[in-house]
């Protein structure tokens, strides 16, 4: 299974990949929203775990490059977000986020959401 | 003597007959009449004044009886009985002497006649002559005399009658009276020694003006004088005395010039207007306070009769809406909203709170005269709920201050938690991979996890710190102990750590110009200067571009150049530059908690140095900082 990590902040990107490599997937990285738009198209991930706040493209703003390509647009896609904002969850249901979740997040929740996103290859 | 030698001059010897003409002559010429009658009773002589004085001509009078042509009948029996008793007798009782009695005219009136009769006798016959004065108009002229003096009499009578009641009047008056003369009071009614408490029975005997206050002698004694030199002077004004007993007394004048006496003096009319005085001052006083607290309070306040300003202090037209005084008093108070949507909206709020006698209250956008806008308080309520005719007051409060703390504070919040839950999700990635692959983790990834842990504790307490330092420096205890600094090494040392830290993506160029290394700084505020600018200078600009610090010194002062090729700072951000939590709106989501260039300015305004900057959105940045060199 192969999981798209789109994440600008340097330490969280490295224990994102540490965890899931860990946990037996297959991961790429981008820190920025057009790198990770990019390698989403070009990789076809079976899942994306994204930041909100980046430089260049934003969440969102990847989501819906990703949403509006046939190819793309059923891949799950896991909003990590440091906004303390209460709307940003209602907005981001609203953009089709699969999964939305707060910063700091709890690694064991992460994993639950995603085994139970990623599609279930032959179980 | 006389001499031989004189001619002696011999009158001639007058003649029996010339003595008689002469004598006639002189009865003929005489101014009185001149009667004479035998002692018959027979006139015999009538001089041309009897004739003028009775109507008689003389050749009739001649031979007729003197009681039948002059005498009044009822004296006729008298005079001929007192002629026979003088012929018997010689006893004349009215004979020689001038008497008062009346006589007949021709025409029939009778005349008051002065009469002096003269017997004479020849051997045994007897005549009489009178001579007669008429004292007709000599009695009328003792008429008119006496009843003259009646009169003046009855006059006198009359004046002092008058000037009694005049005096009653005057004494009587509740007005005080008084008559000034060469500054001295003249004259004063009972009133006027009453308002100064003097008994009547004293005198003032002195000069009127000590008794005026001293503070107002001045005006009254000029007032005085120049009423005296028939100069125009206020009829009608007041001023203060000074009792007797030490009292101040308000007294309204109104004066007048006169004479008196033959020489000019004022007239007054006193009243006493203390307690006047005294309610109009508290009544002014009162008006005045309440002037000066609704002029001096420092919220506006307005009295609104349907939408037009009845009224509005000058907090709210003055200070806040920037208006002239009294300009805004009867306008329209449509005129103050920036949108009339929030006019509608508060009309019908407030109708809403009026049905319900309740204060209404909201928060609106107001207009200056000059167009500039503020966020307004208004709190507004009905005078009289069952009239609304009546209008509303309202207190409104510039909030715009307010509200930009309040965003700024929700800015502060929003953003130190947004800053906070980064190194936070790192941390407890970092713990939970340790915990729960320790045994399938090699020790470089544990050894690199605990370095996230302890470099995320650090950034939160580097951004703690922030906040801390900012709180000390606004309240004045931020500490500043300057001393003696190597600039050029404090410097290089500062680039050298940014090379290899955030800066190694940048070229960091670093000029030193100084020629003299060292000065009086505090030396870790001057880090933080030099390092928050040139952090700034690489957070916001691209990796590759340069950044840039050069450093100088004149005799006055060192300086600092921070350039950078990054984003620039929006001109609507950079009056706003050093404001705690305000953060340029170009930022995107480079990290930033909004206080480094405010702590940056404290640090500078400590060594009463200065900070300047140019921009251009887009292409980069120079902050120049100025601090005077210390002797």
């Amino acid at each position: 299974m192969h999981i798209l990590v789109i994440e600008d902040d340097e330490l969280i990107r490295a224990n994102l990949r540490r965890l899931l490599t860990l946990e037996g997937y297959r991961v790429s990285t981008a820190d920025n929203g057009i790198d990770g738009a990019r390698l989403a198209l070009q990789g076809l991930p079976d899942l994306i775990i994204c930041d909100l706040l980046m430089p260049g493209l934003d969440g969102y703003a990847v989501l819906s490059e990703l949403r509006a390509n046939s190819a793309t647009q059923n891949i799950a896609f896991i909003m990590l977000t440091a906004s303390a904002d209460k709307g940003e969850r209602e907005r981001s249901e609203q953009q089709g986020v699969t999964v939305f979740m707060s910063k700091p997040f709890d690694q064991h929740e992460l994993l639950r959401a995603v085994r139970r996103h990623l599609p279930q290859a032959g179980a | 003597m006389p001499t031989t030698n004189d001619r002696e001059i011999h009158p001639a010897e007058p003649s029996r007959a010339d003595a008689a003409e002469r004598l006639r002559q002189i009865i003929a010429g005489s101014h009185d009449a001149f009667i004479s009658i035998s002692q018959d009773g027979l006139i015999d002589e009538w001089n041309p004044k009897a004739e003028q004085m009775f109507g008689w001509e003389r050749a009739e009078a001649l031979g007729r009886r003197l009681s039948d042509l002059i005498i009044p009948e009822r004296f006729r029996e008298a005079h001929e009985r007192g002629l026979a008793h003088y012929l018997a007798t010689g006893e004349g009782p009215v004979l020689q002497r001038m008497i008062e009695v009346d006589a007949v005219l021709r025409d029939g009136r009778e005349i008051p006649i002065e009469l002096t009769v003269l017997p004479l006798k020849h051997g045994n016959a007897s005549s009489f002559c009178g001579f007669i004065r008429d004292i007709g108009e000599r009695r009328r002229a003792q008429t008119a005399l006496a009843q003259n003096a009646e009169q003046i009499s009855l006059q006198r009578d009359a004046l002092i009658a008058s000037e009694q009641r005049y005096r009653s009047v005057v004494d009587h008056a509740k007005e005080g009276i008084i008559v000034t003369q060469d500054g001295m009071a003249k004259f004063a009614n009972a009133y006027a020694y009453q308002l100064v408490d003097f008994d009547p029975k004293e005198s003032f005997d002195r000069q009127s003006f000590e008794l005026v206050h001293p503070d107002d002698r001045a005006m009254v004694r000029e007032n005085y004088q120049r009423r005296l030199r028939g100069e125009q002077v206020s009829e009608d004004y007041s001023y203060r005395v000074l009792t007797r007993n030490g009292q101040v007394r308000w007294l309204q004048t109104k004066s007048v010039r006169i004479e008196w006496e033959g020489k000019p003096a004022t007239l007054s009319f006193l009243t006493d207007v203390t307690e006047r005085t005294r309610l109009q001052d508290s009544v002014r006083r009162a008006l005045m306070e309440r002037e000066t607290i609704l002029a001096t309070v420092v919220v506006g306040i307005a009295h609104v009769e349907g939408s037009t300003m009845r009224w509005v202090n000058t907090a709210l037209e003055q200070h806040m809406l920037g208006y002239a005084k009294g300009e805004l008093v009867g306008g329209d108070v449509r005129l103050l909203y920036a949108d009339q949507q929030d006019y509608r909206k508060v009309g019908q709020e407030f109708a809403h709170a009026f049905a319900a006698n309740q204060t209404y209250r909201g928060e609106v956008q107001f207009k200056r005269k000059d167009g500039a806008t503020f966020w307004a308080r208004g709190l507004g309520r009905a005078i009289d709920s069952n009239d609304p005719a009546r209008g509303s007051i309202w207190i409104v409060e510039d909030v715009s201050q307010e509200r930009e703390l309040s965003e700024l504070k929700s800015r502060f919040v929003s953003m130190t938690s947004h800053e906070f839950r980064t190194p936070l999700a790192t941390i407890l990635s970092s713990t939970q991979l340790l915990e729960d692959y320790a045994d399938r983790l090699p020790a470089d990834d544990r050894g690199q996890l605990l370095g996230f842990i302890k470099q995320s504790v650090q950034r939160m307490t580097e951004m703690l710190d922030d906040v801390l330092l900012i709180g000390r420096a606004d309240s004045g205890r931020l500490e500043f102990n300057p001393k003696r600094v190597d600039l050029s090494e404090l410097c290089a040392h500062l680039i050298d750590a940014l090379r290899v830290g955030i800066g190694a993506n940048h070229q960091i160029e670093f000029e030193d110009r100084l020629r003299q290394p060292n000065a009086q700084v505090d030396e870790k505020l001057l880090r933080h200067i030099l390092n928050n600018l040139l952090s700034n200078a690489i957070k916001y600009s691209s990796t590759g571009t340069r950044v840039g610090l050069q450093v100088s010194a004149d005799a006055h002062s060192l300086r600092f150049e921070i350039t950078d090729q990054g984003i620039g700072i929006p001109i609507e951000d950079q009056s706003l530059l050093f404001d705690p939590f305000h953060r340029g709106r170009n930022v995107g989501t480079i990290q930033g908690t909004g206080l480094g260039l405010a702590i940056v300015k404290r640090a500078i305004d400590l060594h009463s140095g200065s900070i300047d900057f140019s921009s251009t959105p887009g292409q980069g940045t120079t902050f120049v900082v100025t601090i005077p060199i210390k002797a």
